[in-house]
């Protein structure tokens, strides 16, 4: 027993009067809703129909948000299965919505913990239907039993279905393309430019800064520790743990509801998140223990730097989820990748640094030339920024070894690495159904022939 | 929480039922009302906003007094208020005359009790008025001279078409609940084609999309009409008994080749075939027209070439076919209709001086003359930005001594006023409303109670009537008694007029009126001169000065007919939005949150043209005004054509009629101000 939406692709007219039935229920702040319109060929290229996609939370069989969640915030509960996000546990870490490809759960500014449809659960109580369905004007929207309520499973544009999503459509009547026009010819795609403004990117540094600051951190202070061992750089035990318990106190920043931060903890056995929080505070833990209580154990020591790196990797895993179209799942700025780059520059062990270095240069170079990022003037600056500081200078100093060249050389790695890990969080790129449309709108433009036989107006218009 | 049944008044085809729940005196859910066979799904998005409207922190809650040195407004007591209103009327009606004052009222709301302004300003010893409408009265008359009466079949009747045409209606965004009728027809099979400039909502569900160029309608109706009599699509029979004037009509056509009519309105020839293919071979049709067509100078002349179409097929009177424009069965207490209850007097009663023209709002006012004009009242309406050629309008405004204004928010027409009252919301008194698309008479129940100081204008009108000392009597007759009790009590005295009518029966839900036709026209009864369906009217030519039959001439600013065309060669449209009902609710967030700030829709072609980029800001020019908006491309829109969806405000920089001009339709003293001609150019 699992209910459903069922969306009339032909019915919907993308009024929003379904977003606007959800504010009301669910008494959600004026201008903001659970449920969302999505439009399949906004800008109205002549060679393809226009539809829209309501969405809500598709309340999926194998959620992905119950799985990311750090604070065990979201449940299947109620007898329709519905997916259910509790705001009492919700520590607004946003995870959810990185996880979702629907967009689903979004956050609410006032509460500080995120928000998302709830199938109506107390008017399905009342033997009533969602407020969306209810009110829908068009009839468009309709809800059931998955089993019963019919309705295809995929549509054009519609994100992948491995989340096993509780939505059907009714696809578009047979026949219904873009209507005949006579008047513009449907040229080759590329001969037209966009008609949608760019999508608003998912998030950005301006948001997400506490995250940079506290993912550097973790990789120079893995580092800092790591190189101390050989006794390659003096270890000053205050300034590490103060720099420890500093960036798990900026990291916290980011939530919605800091106060509720031990909550991230909660999800080992599935999130990410919970397994990065943890094993860096087991890092910071050991190492403290070692500095402060046991400055000879060597077996400790090793242990920290151990369960450091495995920090450092686990928070690059929970950035899979936002950096989601790469072909290799590694990043230049990856903190693994900048923790062993450091780590190595800071012992001078090439063997170490070198590679780590290279392979830093061919992802990044990779990424350029695929077109990561918004482009633009400020791009390029980071890239020669990037590239001089944290590449060409650095193994410059190491030839030529002037004077200062080792702290030179530190300063330049460290600002390249900077501008890198920032520029991760400029292109975050979350998976959502606004780029599902557009890529589908592009495929369906790039696979249909250019029609050279529409004509055009009969006489031409003097504007 | 018991649910009410209400209904929404608002200028809308939809006029829809709905349910409320009302908790702790705020309006907590709205549930959609089967009762209502046009509207059984939800409101739409407009009507779930009022959860907002009604309590919004920019709703105007006490009366405002405009500072005269800053511009700024401050509260005053009702008291204050209605004194100097009351000071200011009883000392014009001594000097200049009562019809120094102008009486403005716009669509804004519908409701017997709308009436009592008249009243008052009667019992006043008279004032000025206007005549005219911004909507729609070219087609209105063009309907009533062709067929005698405005009415049209059950929307719920569209679903057995075979063929629909939506004709310049972009129901989608304006009548989103004929959408499921449309749906439904398709679903059975039926045809759709959509005739519009732009790529509509609509237009998506359409196999034929037909784009003229604006204006252009009637060289479309007439060529598909020749077309028809040459594939002999005709109803033969239907033409002899039913129809005057056939013959001259299909003379009349001869010139009318798809192939001139493909050069004026600028559109393939096949697609215009193809039209008249539909037409012909699938019965029956119906062919719904937009509002926003009736806006041009050969609108009226237009309306009957396209209503021809069904008339030369016999698609009228029968299930399924017709002409669906508007519906005023439920008009049943007006005793002359719209349009001609519109039009200025034959015979002037002396009283009421009805002689301004809507469509001329702010050159009329400037040249009244004996006596001029000195105050405005204005109530339902933001002639400001939505009358056209707004530069006039404020001039007009701002050369008058005192200025009242009666609203829910400070719209640009509020903020030129020198008081502004508050106004109740339509969930804040009782009153019995029609409506234009479907046929029901609907008890418009009150719900709430007004907020703040906010008072009903029934209210104002008898604080003000007993200020200015107008006969007890005739204050007790005219106008209800305070509260809610007072406005049954007075309701129920107006429904007594009609058979069958009664409160209680409201009540109950949506009415029909008495003798409603659910198949408009079924009786084959046309109240016309002649009894018959008249493609010749001696009154079109008589009254209008028109050709007796439909015609097609070029309107009057356009590409090809105005001097403007090589200074201003774009055509501006400003198209009706699904967001906003004219100029309202897109201050609230609920609305923001989907329609954040007014841009300008260019088809690409014209844009890459001028060096225009999507984002880039545009300055839209012409000689009375102009605009600068960010710029989206629209490949679906016709090229020529710019959109910009009106009821944007001033202080938005989106008043789209500072571009327009006032001047009549070729009947039915309607507006022309969807003539625009422009330039535009990036921003520097």
């Amino acid at each position: 027993m699992s209910r459903a939406f069922l969306l009339d692709l032909n019915a919907c007219t993308g009024c929003g009067a379904c977003r606007l039935a959800c504010t009301l229920e669910n008494g959600l702040p004026w201008g903001t809703s659970w449920r969302q319109i999505f439009t399949f060929n906004e800008g109205r290229h002549p060679a393809a129909p226009s539809f829209h996609l309501s969405m809500a939370c598709n309340h999926c069989a194998q959620a992905p948000c119950i799985e990311q969640c750090p604070a065990l915030a979201i449940r299947r509960e109620g007898a329709g299965g519905e997916v259910l996000l509790d705001p009492g546990r919700c520590i607004g870490c946003g995870c959810c919505g990185w996880a979702c490809p629907y967009d689903a759960p979004l956050y609410d500014e006032e509460a500080g913990v995120m928000g998302k449809c709830t199938f109506c659960s107390p008017r399905l109580a009342e033997g009533r239907e969602p407020a969306c369905v209810s009110l829908c004007p068009t009839g468009a929207l309709r809800s059931g039993e998955i089993e019963e309520i019919g309705g295809v499973e995929r549509a054009e544009g519609f994100p992948p279905r491995p989340a096993r999503p509780s939505l059907r459509f009714l696809p578009l009547r047979e026949g219904r393309s873009e209507p005949e026009t006579g008047l513009h010819s449907a040229s080759a795609p590329d001969s037209l430019p966009p008609a949608a403004e760019p999508p608003p990117p998912g998030a950005g540094l301006a948001t997400e800064w506490p995250l940079a600051v506290f993912t550097l951190a973790a990789a120079a202070l893995v580092s800092w520790l790591t190189a101390s061992l050989g006794g390659a750089v003096p270890m000053h035990a205050p300034t590490f743990l103060a720099s420890a318990a500093l960036a798990l106190g900026v990291s916290a920043l980011h939530l919605g509801r800091k106060e509720r931060a031990w909550r991230a903890l909660l999800n080992l056995r599935r999130s990410w998140l919970s397994r990065e929080i943890a094993l860096f505070s087991l890092f910071v833990g050991l190492a403290a223990i070692h500095l402060l209580l046991a400055p000879r154990s060597v077996a400790l020591a090793h242990a920290a730097s151990a369960v450091g790196f495995a920090a450092l990797f686990a928070i690059d895993r929970v950035y899979d989820l936002a950096i989601s179209r790469r072909p290799v799942p590694l990043h230049s700025a990856d903190v693994l990748l900048t923790g062993l780059l450091l780590t190595g520059y800071l012992l001078a062990d090439l063997w170490l640094a070198g590679p780590a270095a290279l392979l830093a240069l061919a992802l990044y170079v990779q990424r350029r030339t695929r077109g990561a990022g918004e482009g633009g003037r400020a791009q390029e600056r980071r890239t020669v920024i990037r590239l001089g500081a944290g590449f060409l200078l650095p193994a410059l100093l190491w030839i030529a070894r002037p004077p200062l060249w080792w702290e030179c050389g530190l300063l330049a790695l460290a600002v390249g690495v900077i501008v890198d890990r920032c520029e991760l969080y400029l292109e975050i790129d979350l998976p959502s159904p606004r780029r599902e449309l557009a890529a589908a709108l592009e495929r369906r433009l790039r696979s249909a022939p250019a029609s050279a036989g529409t004509s055009s107006a009969t006489s031409s218009p003097s504007w | 929480m018991p649910l009410l049944t209400t209904a929404c008044p608002r200028n809308c085809y939809s006029t829809c039922t709905m349910r409320v729940e009302v908790e702790k005196g705020r309006l907590r859910r709205i549930e959609p009302c089967p009762d209502n066979r046009a509207t059984p799904e939800g409101v739409c998005l407009k009507g779930l906003s009022y959860a907002e409207r009604v309590v919004s922190p920019d709703r105007l809650l006490r009366p405002l007094r405009r500072r005269k040195r800053s511009g700024s407004f401050e509260p005053v007591s009702w008291e204050a208020a209605l004194d100097e209103i009351a000071g200011t009327l009883a000392r014009l009606r001594e000097g200049p005359g009562p019809r120094s004052v102008l009486y403005y009222t716009g669509s804004g709301t519908k409701g017997l009790l709308n009436g009592l302004g008249t009243s008052f300003w009667r019992l006043y010893g008279g004032c000025t008025t206007t005549y005219g409408d911004l909507c729609w009265p070219a087609g209105l008359e063009a309907t009533r001279l062709t067929l005698g009466e405005n009415k049209h079949s059950a929307p719920w009747d569209l679903v057995h078409a075979r063929l629909i045409v939506l004709w310049g209606k972009n129901a989608a965004e304006t009548n989103v609940h004929q959408m499921a009728f449309v749906e439904e027809a398709l679903s059975r099979g039926a045809r759709l084609v959509v005739v519009d400039p732009r790529r509509t909502e609509t237009a998506e569900r359409a196999e034929l999309l037909l784009q003229p160029r604006p204006g252009t309608d009637g060289a479309l109706a007439l060529a598909v009409a020749r077309r028809l009599v040459e594939l002999d699509a005709l109803d033969r029979p239907f033409l002899e008994t039913h129809v005057l004037g056939f013959p001259e009509f299909r003379e009349s056509l001869r010139e009318w080749t798809p192939e001139r009519a493909a050069a004026v309105c600028e559109l393939p020839a096949r697609s215009i075939e193809r039209l008249a293919e539909l037409l012909a071979g699938t019965r029956p049709a119906t062919i719904c027209a937009g509002f926003g067509m009736q806006r041009y100078t050969n609108a009226g002349q237009a309306m009957r070439a396209i209503l021809a179409l069904l008339v030369l097929t016999g698609n009228i009177g029968r299930p399924g076919a017709g002409w669906q424009f508007a519906n005023l069965q439920s008009h049943v207490f007006e005793p002359v209709r719209d349009p001609v209850a519109s039009f200025p007097p034959e015979r002037p009663d002396g009283v009421l001086r009805m002689s301004v023209s809507t469509a001329r709002l702010g050159r009329d006012m400037l040249e009244t003359r004996d006596p001029e004009l000195r105050m405005i009242w204005v109530e339902r309406g933001n002639p400001v930005t939505q009358n056209p050629e707004t530069n006039t309008v404020l001039e007009a405004f701002r050369r008058l001594d005192f200025r009242v204004a009666v609203d829910q928010f400070l719209t640009d027409t509020a903020r030129e006023a020198d008081l502004v009252l508050p106004a109740k919301t339509f969930l804040e008194q009782s009153d019995v409303i029609n409506a234009y698309w479907h046929p029901y008479i609907q008890l418009k129940r009150k719900v709430l109670d007004p907020p703040g100081e906010v008072k009903p204008e029934s209210e104002i009108y008898t604080l003000l009537a007993r200020r200015l000392g107008f006969p007890e009597e005739a204050v007790a007759e005219t106008f209800p008694a305070p509260g809610e009790a007072g406005v049954e009590a007075w309701l129920e005295r107006r429904l007594a007029a009609v058979p069958g009518l009664s409160l209680d029966r409201l009540e109950e839900g949506p009415v029909l009126p008495p003798g409603h036709q659910e198949v408009a026209f079924s009786d084959l009864a046309f109240p016309t001169p002649s009894g018959k369906i008249e493609l010749l009217s001696a009154e079109a030519a008589r009254r209008w000065g028109v050709d007796a039959l439909p015609g097609y001439r070029e309107p009057e600013e356009s590409a090809r007919s105005s001097r403007l065309a090589a200074r201003y060669p774009l055509t501006l449209m400003t198209p009706n939005t699904k967001n906003r009902i004219h100029s309202q609710f897109n201050n609230l967030k609920m609305i923001r949150d989907l329609s954040p700030a007014p841009f300008v829709a260019m088809h690409p072609e014209d844009a890459e043209r001028r060096g225009i980029a999507p984002g880039d800001r545009v300055r839209l020019f012409n000689d009375r005004g102009e605009l600068t908006l960010p710029a989206r491309f629209d490949l679906g829109l016709r090229p020529g054509c710019l959109a910009v969806t009106n009821g944007w405000w001033a202080s938005e920089g989106g008043a789209v009629n500072v571009c327009s001009l006032g001047r009549e339709t070729d009947m039915g003293h309607g507006a022309a101000f969807h003539e625009v001609l422009v330039q535009a150019e990036r921003a520097t």
